[in-house]
C-alpha cells in the first residue's frame, strides 16, 4: 500500500476518531485529535508536493518553466504570509 | 426492569469495529494503492498487520459474546428479549448500564498514539526523496526553492486560519524577511536567488560539456562554489523558517506532528 495513502487513511481515521469521541461526550479528547489530524494534513501536504518534486527531478532537469512557477509561489505566499 | 445500551458501549460492536477497520485496509490493498514506496517486504509486513488486526477484531467479539454481559442495543432487542423470558424460553436478563472492554477511550488513544507514531514517522518521505533526487547542485537549488514554498504556503494557511497570532506570527514574518531574498533574491538590494545561480551553473556546465578545457572548467568551478554556498546559505535559511514555524505551532496547538527539518541534510537544521 502507498505509503502517502496511508497518511491519507490515518489522518482520516483520525478524524473519525475525533468526531467519534466528541459525538460520545468526550469533546476536549475530540478536539486535541481533531488538531492533531490538522497539524498532520498540513505536513502531508507538504510532504506531497516534495514529492513530486522528487519525481519530477527523477524525470529530469527542472525546466524554465517549472522554476518560474515555484520562485512565482514564493513571492505569493510570502506576501500572504504578510499581509495583514 | 430490561435497558439498552448505546451502540459504542457493546464490546462486541468495538470489536467488530476493529475488524472492520483491518478489513477495509485489506480490501483497499487488494485494488491495488500497493506501490512506489513500500517494499515487497514492508508491503507483505502490513498485510499481515491487518490481517492480525481483523482476525483478532473477530476472535475478541466472539469471546466477548461468550463470556460477557450482552445488553440489548435497540428497543426491538428489548421487546424480543422481553417476549422470550415471557414464553419461558430465557429464564434471567443480566442488564449492565454499561460494559467494560479494551475498545475505551484510553484504548482508542493508544490507537491514536501509534497511528500518529507511525504518521510522523512517514511523515518526511516525500521530503527526503526529494533532496535524495537531487543529482546535481542546480537539482538541490530548485528543491530548496521548493521546499521553502510549501512550507511558506503552510505558514499562510495557518494564517489565514487565524491560528498564528502576536509574537508567533511575527517570528515567522521574521523568519520569511530572512529566507525569502535568500532563497530567490532580491531586486532591491541585487541580491541574486538560487535560479539565476542554478541557471549559471547549468550554463557553464553545458558549455564544459561542449568544450573540455580551462576556461570552461574555471567556469564550472566558479559557478559550481558559488551556487553551492548559495544553497547551503538558502538551506540554513529555511530550516531557521522551519524553527519559527514548529515554535508558531507550538504556541497555537500544541501539536508537533510534523518535522520536516528532519529530512534537509545532515548539519543544515543546526
Amino acid at each position: 500500500m502507498n505509503l502517502q495513502t496511508l497518511q491519507e487513511l490515518g489522518i482520516t481515521g483520525l478524524r473519525g476518531l475525533s468526531l467519534g469521541l466528541s459525538l460520545s461526550g468526550n469533546a476536549m479528547a475530540g478536539a486535541f485529535i481533531d488538531k492533531v489530524a490538522n497539524g498532520l494534513q498540513a505536513g502531508s501536504d507538504v510532504d506531497r508536493d516534495m514529492q513530486a518534486a522528487a519525481d519530477l527531478l527523477a524525470a529530469g532537469k527542472a525546466s524554465d518553466a517549472d522554476w518560474a512557477e515555484v520562485v512565482q509561489g514564493v513571492k505569493d505566499e510570502a506576501a500572504r504570509l504578510q499581509d495583514d | 426492569m430490561l435497558k439498552i445500551i448505546a451502540t459504542m458501549d457493546s464490546l462486541v460492536i468495538r470489536a467488530l469495529l476493529v475488524a472492520l477497520a483491518g478489513l477495509i485496509g485489506m480490501v483497499l490493498s487488494y485494488f491495488g494503492v500497493d506501490a512506489a514506496l513500500f517494499g515487497a517486504k514492508a508491503e507483505g509486513l502490513v498485510d499481515a498487520l491487518l490481517l492480525v488486526l481483523t482476525a483478532g477484531g473477530v476472535f475478541y467479539a466472539a469471546y466477548a459474546r461468550a463470556t460477557r454481559p450482552n445488553p440489548p442495543l435497540t428497543e426491538r432487542a428489548v421487546e424480543k428479549t422481553i417476549e422470550m423470558v415471557r414464553a419461558g424460553k430465557l429464564e434471567s436478563v443480566a442488564v449492565p448500564p454499561k460494559q467494560g472492554g479494551f475498545a475505551r477511550v484510553a484504548f482508542l488513544a493508544l490507537v491514536a498514539g501509534l497511528a500518529l507514531g507511525g504518521l510522523s514517522l512517514s511523515a518526511c518521505t516525500g521530503t527526503r526523496a526529494a533532496y535524495k533526487a537531487a543529482q546535481d547542485a542546480d537539482d538541490t537549488a530548485y528543491v530548496v526553492t521548493r521546499h521553502y514554498r510549501s512550507i511558506l504556503r503552510e505558514a499562510a494557511d495557518l494564517k489565514d486560519s487565524g491560528t498564528l497570532s502576536g509574537s508567533a506570527l511575527a517570528a515567522l514574518r521574521n523568519a520569511e524577511q530572512i529566507a525569502t531574498p535568500i532563497v530567490i533574491g532580491d531586486e532591491a538590494t541585487g541580491q541574486v536567488g538560487l535560479r539565476v545561480l542554478a541557471k549559471t551553473y547549468a550554463d557553464a556546465r553545458a558549455a564544459y560539456d561542449e568544450a573540455v578545457n580551462a576556461d570552461t572548467r574555471e567556469a564550472l568551478d566558479a559557478a559550481n562554489a558559488k551556487l553551492s554556498q548559495a544553497v547551503n546559505d538558502a538551506m540554513r535559511a529555511v530550516a531557521g523558517f522551519l524553527r519559527a514555524l514548529e515554535a508558531a505551532r507550538q504556541n497555537t496547538t500544541q501539536v508537533l506532528p510534523f518535522d520536516d527539518a528532519r529530512a534537509l541534510p545532515a548539519g543544515v537544521a543546526a
